[in-house]
């Protein structure tokens, strides 16, 4: 199993409703994020593009947070995502520094904190906090492994991107232009 | 004694310092892929420690902004935790804006208005004593009846928006009184409410009943969805922006909504209608205009096309720094995707004031020459639900409003709210002496603000009934502390969509300190003005329960739902709709023989605005997504988000002026009037002969602690206004400001 | 021609001020660490070169300085944690992929090393003063036959403590100004040269002196040849490797790179150690004192400079 998200950009409006829900979902502290919206403008007036996108952790199959973690506090889920045991944490930042996104934070009890692909929901059968509010339906998450699901139709179709490519960690968050 | 290994110059041998930090390296290096340097890295253990915030669901309906989302709020220990669409209301299908998602922002406010207040000291300045309700209505109800006895009901006026108002419109019809100025008319969506009303005989609605989800071609003027998060239509665009339809995005800023467009089109601001009315050329001197429906529908067409004539692509370029070839490839697009086309009416049109009527006028012919009222894809006819009034007595005579002089804006659909102003400074056509504002910020949502204050220094009686100590509640002389919308009860919210519906807006935590619901406000304030007999009800879930079974609705469905739905019947021609025009004639009006009898131009004009003095840029001002104008710049959740409260300078005509992107300027407009300082936007997405910033910031009432000091007030930089003669809207984009950098 | 971009984003206010995850706990650390690293190596490679009796007591010294400065630096770095009272979980497992975690484990393990060296050196003034203790004393003949091989696992401990630091930074592969392999061997002949300078500080012997110096100048070229390398390096890696670079070499951290880390830290102390062992200048304590204050400032530069350039920049 290996949980993706595949992100339309071109649905995409900035609203920022992605970030609230996940902020109440999960408790998000104030000033913290656990997934935020990007724009990128490009060319000049009036020859212009935007690019919005709503970004987080990239649940990396790659990911550099986990092989440096001293305690195996950052770890692989059975679905491929990265999740955090607090109770190993020490808050040394190992993996904050190893995160080519900025996609995790110092939660205030001490502990670093980030995006858990809402796993608490997924395996509820439910949507994440973020998928859901989306009022332009953005955003889908999926088992890329399971051939049938919209998310593995998506990635067959191509013309894929993700963020920072150059930091090449084989990211699962991917965006549709 | 030399000692052994004396003038080497290292102590190890170079080769073995290389050997061992190698070795070293190498061994750290390769434990990276040793499979058992990741032993524990897949171990399935770890509790899951994001358990939610799941609670008590209660349905309701949102009021952060006026679209009336439903939503569900999960509560936990008297807080709410969080905030979903109603995946069974119509409006939210599930899903919500960042505003409604962050509402349990307004509820726990500690800012929140919580006990009533009256003034002790001057008026405006902000000095108060808590009362108790008793005093307070008790003082209301006094002196509204000396007031009704020396200058007539009529000369209270009611400033109100939103849907917990209307148990104060009730309340006041039945004083006698009928000046209900709401500032959503002449302040917004009145020119284009008018102009629909003189064309079709009906106005595109609240929320507007735009069949974007299939139509083929949208073209937004001004309108910045996406930015503008009116939820169910950002549904439907994102559906339609997937599908590749196509859109055309008229904006002096490269919105959200341009930059998804198929043109965008840079126009020069105030000249829209000057593009609207070549495209009209266009369609109808090339015959690509919808013949059938037109022939069918309405009246005009001929001197339509006469009127036309002169505004060649040609013409409108000049005027509007636009293309004329573009001109011509757009207007026959929109008229290839007819009738499934859109030209999107907007919803604040107050823009230039001499023109904006006819804009409107011109947009709501152009989809009348598309086909597109009454069609697939186009303004579908909404099905409303069926609800049945709860029995109370006639209202009594009122006065006709004091908005206007005789012959002024004569096509207004409602009383100006500027003008009841006016009326209330100089007492023409007759005194106003008392104001009761329900959730309406006057001193920002009004412009020409010296006007506003002088008038409320003219008043004998200022109450304010609000959540959040708002700038006005600052100068009023009673404070009526209400219950914020997820703590209350409201009248029963009809629905006009795709189907009809009977939504519910109830409780879902407690009120904080004596914050009361206004339906308790006003029933109290009824009993003491002995007008009891409007409120022949004890409790709010009796009226509601009469009138849902009157309704042959069942009341706890709609508690446990949140919304019923009415069965459904057609609302296109595609589904079977008979369609019938609601003017006069029966037809839409091309030509429109009311306002020629009234001294207008039958068909729309182009006023073209003063251009910019040298050295200024127009004002434009429009909305972001995660706020809803004032209302919430102090909610401390949406504070989190991306606050927009910049503004949006060219980026070369900034760097004329030595400003850079995130330098904090100050504005200054035409009659030296300064805004408080703000940072710079200097972005290539927007024209070099404007500024844009968004609506609602700059708060000065110090009892928004966390939206004081915030961003730049635009309104207060509006002090100039064009009155559009035809419905008295005021255009507020008249005003001018250059930029001064601060330190 | 670089295309016109603008980025924004919800959190953009927070970096303009709150990007740093580490601060001044780590290069304090880093220069400890990176001392007792070069102390170690030091004292074992004489040992293991000449023999134990060439062994100063300023050596001795600073082999016994070796744990106060280490337990300084590992306080610094207790310090850096945010959640301390789980600072027992880095003992409760080992993963060697893991640099930190190496590290941590690195860092107890030299505490029995140096103390057992300390014991196998000849102890004649202090020895004297030492009550007498029958456990000590089996410790002490016990180390005393077996100084060679404590000197390889302190020259080996040396080492390790010297490198995994480096490896540290560059493994964390986000930060582009540490993306170099030779930031390993840099922290690694950094630390030696500050051990070295920590030694001269307190060396008395004239002979041991020049021969420490003369380490110390073979130590500095091989730095300025790591430094140029781990540069050089870096710069012909793509325009985000670049723009890392010019942090350090034009930007906000240019003067204290090259004027006081480069310049004053090593090309200085460099040429007036060459001077002083040709006999044209006074072997003074202000050249390792300027090695000192290099070696910290450089580890300054390191690690804030290296947060400065990420890949996301909003």
């Amino acid at each position: 199993m290996r949980r993706v998200m595949v992100i339309d950009t071109s649905r995409c409006v900035g609203c920022e409703a992605c970030v609230i829900a996940c902020k109440n979902e999960n408790r998000v502290p104030e000033g913290k994020y656990r997934d935020w919206v990007t724009q990128e403008a490009r060319g000049e007036f009036p020859h212009l593009s935007l690019e919005i996108r709503s970004e987080r952790c990239n649940h990396c199959s790659d990911a550099h947070c986990i092989t440096n973690c001293p305690t195996g506090s950052s770890w692989y889920n059975d679905d491929g995502t990265v999740q955090i045991d607090r109770s190993k944490c020490t808050g040394c930042k190992a993996c904050i520094a190893s995160c080519p996104y900025g996609a995790r934070y110092v939660h205030p009890d001490g502990f670093v904190d980030k995006c858990s692909l809402c796993v608490h929901r997924l395996d509820r059968g439910q949507p994440t906090a973020c998928e859901e509010v989306c009022p332009t339906g953005a955003i889908v998450t999926g088992d890329a492994d399971d051939p049938n699901s919209e998310v593995a139709r998506l990635i067959r179709r191509g013309s894929l991107h993700v963020v920072h490519p150059e930091a090449a960690t084989r990211p699962n968050v991917y965006y549709v232009r | 004694m030399k000692r052994p290994g004396m003038g080497s110059p290292v102590p190890l041998s170079r080769r073995r310092w290389l050997a061992l930090t190698a070795g070293t390296l190498a061994a750290a290096t390769a434990a990276r892929f040793h499979p058992l340097g990741d032993t524990d890295a897949h171990a399935a253990s770890g509790p899951l420690q994001d358990p939610g915030t799941d609670g008590r669901i209660v349905r309701s309906v949102c009021e952060v902004c006026f679209w009336k989302c439903g939503i569900q709020a999960h509560v936990q220990e008297g807080r709410i935790t969080k905030i979903q669409g109603n995946p069974l209301h119509p409006l939210s299908n599930g899903k919500l804006c960042p505003r409604g998602t962050g509402g349990a922002g307004l509820a726990h406010d500690p800012d929140r208005l919580v006990r009533p207040l009256m003034r002790v000291g001057e008026r405006g300045s902000d000095q108060f004593k808590p009362v108790s309700w008793d005093e307070a209505l008790g003082h209301i109800a006094g002196k509204l009846e000396d007031l009704k006895k020396k200058y007539g009901a009529e000369s209270l006026a009611i400033f109100n928006h939103g849907a917990g108002a209307s148990w104060f419109v009730h309340l006041f019809k039945a004083f006698g009184t009928s000046n209900f100025g709401a500032p959503s008319y002449a302040q917004c969506r009145g020119p284009r409410d008018t102009a629909f009303d003189l064309t079709y005989g009906a106005e595109p609605g609240s929320p507007e009943v735009l069949d974007i989800a299939n139509t083929r071609c949208l073209v937004l003027l001004g309108s910045h969805l996406g930015e503008n998060m009116h939820n169910t239509q950002v549904q439907d665009f994102a559906s339609m922006v997937a599908r590749h339809a196509d859109l055309i995005v008229v904006d002096p800023r490269f919105s959200t909504a341009a930059s998804k467009a198929r043109t965008w089109l840079p126009i020069r601001p105030g000249t829209d209608t000057a593009l609207l009315l070549a495209w009209m050329h266009v369609i109808v001197h090339e015959g690509r205009y919808n013949r059938d429906y037109v022939e069918k529908y309405t009246s005009g067409i001929d001197k339509l096309k006469e009127h036309v004539t002169k505004f060649t692509p040609e013409w409108a370029a000049a005027e509007t720094g636009l293309d004329a070839a573009v001109i011509r490839d757009t207007a026959r697009r929109l008229a290839g995707a007819a009738p499934a086309a859109i030209v999107h009416p907007g919803r604040h049109t107050t823009w230039y004031g001499a023109d904006d009527t006819h804009r409107e006028r011109a947009i709501a012919i152009l989809n009348a020459l598309l086909g597109s009222w009454g069609s697939r894809g186009g303004f579908f006819i909404p099905a409303s639900p069926k609800l049945a009034p709860y029995p109370t007595p006639a209202y009594p005579e009122a006065r006709a409003a004091a908005d206007r002089l005789p012959g002024e804006a004569p096509f207004a659909l409602e009383p100006l709210s500027q003008g009841i102003r006016r009326a209330t400074i100089d007492g023409k056509p007759y005194p106003i002496k008392a104001w009761f504002v329900y959730g309406s910020n006057l001193i920002q949502a009004l412009p020409q603000r010296e006007e506003t204050i002088k008038a409320i220094q003219a008043l004998d009686l200022l109450v304010v009934v609000d959540v959040l100590p708002m700038e006005i509640a600052g100068w009023a002389d009673v404070v009526l502390p209400e219950a914020s919308y997820l703590e209350r009860y409201d009248d029963l919210l009809k629905l006009s969509w795709h189907r009809g519906g009977v939504a519910l807006r109830q409780p879902v935590v407690d009120p904080p300190g004596e914050a009361k619901p206004g339906w308790w406000i006003a029933r109290q304030l009824a009993h003491k003005m002995n007008l009891g007999q409007y409120f022949p009800w004890t409790d709010i879930e009796e009226y509601l329960k009469e009138r849902c079974a009157r309704s042959n609705l069942d009341f706890e469905q709609l508690k446990r739902d949140g919304i019923i739905l009415s069965p459904p019947k057609p609302t296109t021609l595609e589904d079977g709709l008979t369609l019938t025009i609601a003017t006069e004639s029966g037809k839409i009006e091309l030509y429109s023989e009311k306002l020629e009898k009234a001294g207008f131009s039958p068909m729309p004009e182009f006023r073209r605005p003063p251009a910019p003095p040298p050295g200024y840029f127009r004002l434009l001002y429009g909305r972001a997504p995660a706020q809803t104008f004032g209302r919430t710049s102090n909610n401390r959740q949406l504070g989190e988000l991306s606050h927009g409260d910049r503004v949006w300078v060219n980026a070369k005509a900034a760097s004329d002026l030595g400003i850079h992107d995130g330098d904090r300027v100050v504005l200054v407009n035409q009659d030296g009037i300064q805004s408080a300082p703000l940072r710079v936007k200097a972005t290539e997405r927007i024209r070099s002969d404007c500024v844009f910033m968004p609506h609602g910031w700059g708060h000065t009432a110090k009892g928004l602690r966390y939206a004081v000091g915030k961003g730049a007030d635009d309104s207060a930089l509006i002090n100039r206004i064009e009155v559009d003669p035809v419905m008295g809207g005021t255009g507020m984009r008249v005003n001018f400001v250059t930029l001064r950098k601060e330190a | 021609m670089q295309p016109h971009v603008e980025l924004d984003s919800t959190r953009a206010h927070l970096l303009e001020t709150g990007h740093l995850f580490w601060g001044w706990e780590i290069p304090v650390y880093l220069f400890l660490g990176g001392l007792v690293a070069g102390l170690m190596i030091t004292v074992s490679a004489v040992i293991l070169r000449y023999g134990k009796e060439r062994v100063t007591s300023a050596m001795r010294l600073g082999l016994l300085a070796a744990p106060v400065l280490l337990s300084l630096g590992m306080g610094a770095l207790f310090l850096d944690l945010t959640l301390k009272l789980h600072v027992f979980r880095f003992y409760l497992t080992f993963r060697p992929a893991a640099p930190m975690s190496l590290g941590s484990w690195v860092l107890i393990l030299v505490y029995p090393v140096q103390a057992l060296l300390v014991l196998a050196l000849p102890w004649h003034a202090f020895a004297s003063r030492l009550p007498a203790h029958a456990l000590l004393d089996r410790v002490r003949s016990l180390a005393e036959r077996l100084v060679r091989p404590l000197a390889w696992a302190g020259l080996l401990g040396g080492i390790a403590l010297g490198v995994y630091t480096g490896v540290l930074l560059s493994t964390t592969v986000a930060n582009p100004l540490w993306s170099s392999s030779s930031l390993g061997f840099l922290f690694l002949v950094s630390g030696s040269s500050t051990g070295v300078a920590a030694l001269m500080m307190a060396e008395r012997d004239h002979d041991t002196q020049a021969m420490l110096a003369r380490a110390d100048v073979a130590l500095i070229v091989a730095e300025l040849a790591v430094i140029a390398a781990w540069i050089i390096g870096l710069a012909t890696q793509g325009p985000l490797y670049r723009e890392a670079v010019s942090v350090v070499l034009s930007g906000s951290y240019a003067p204290m790179f090259l004027g006081i880390v480069v310049f004053g830290g090593l090309l200085v102390p460099m040429v007036l150690e060459a001077m002083a062992l040709r006999g044209k200048a006074m072997h003074s304590r202000l050249v390792p004192a300027l090695v000192l204050a290099g070696g910290l400032l450089l580890r300054f530069v390191i690690v804030y400079a290296g947060q400065e350039v990420r890949f996301f920049s909003v």
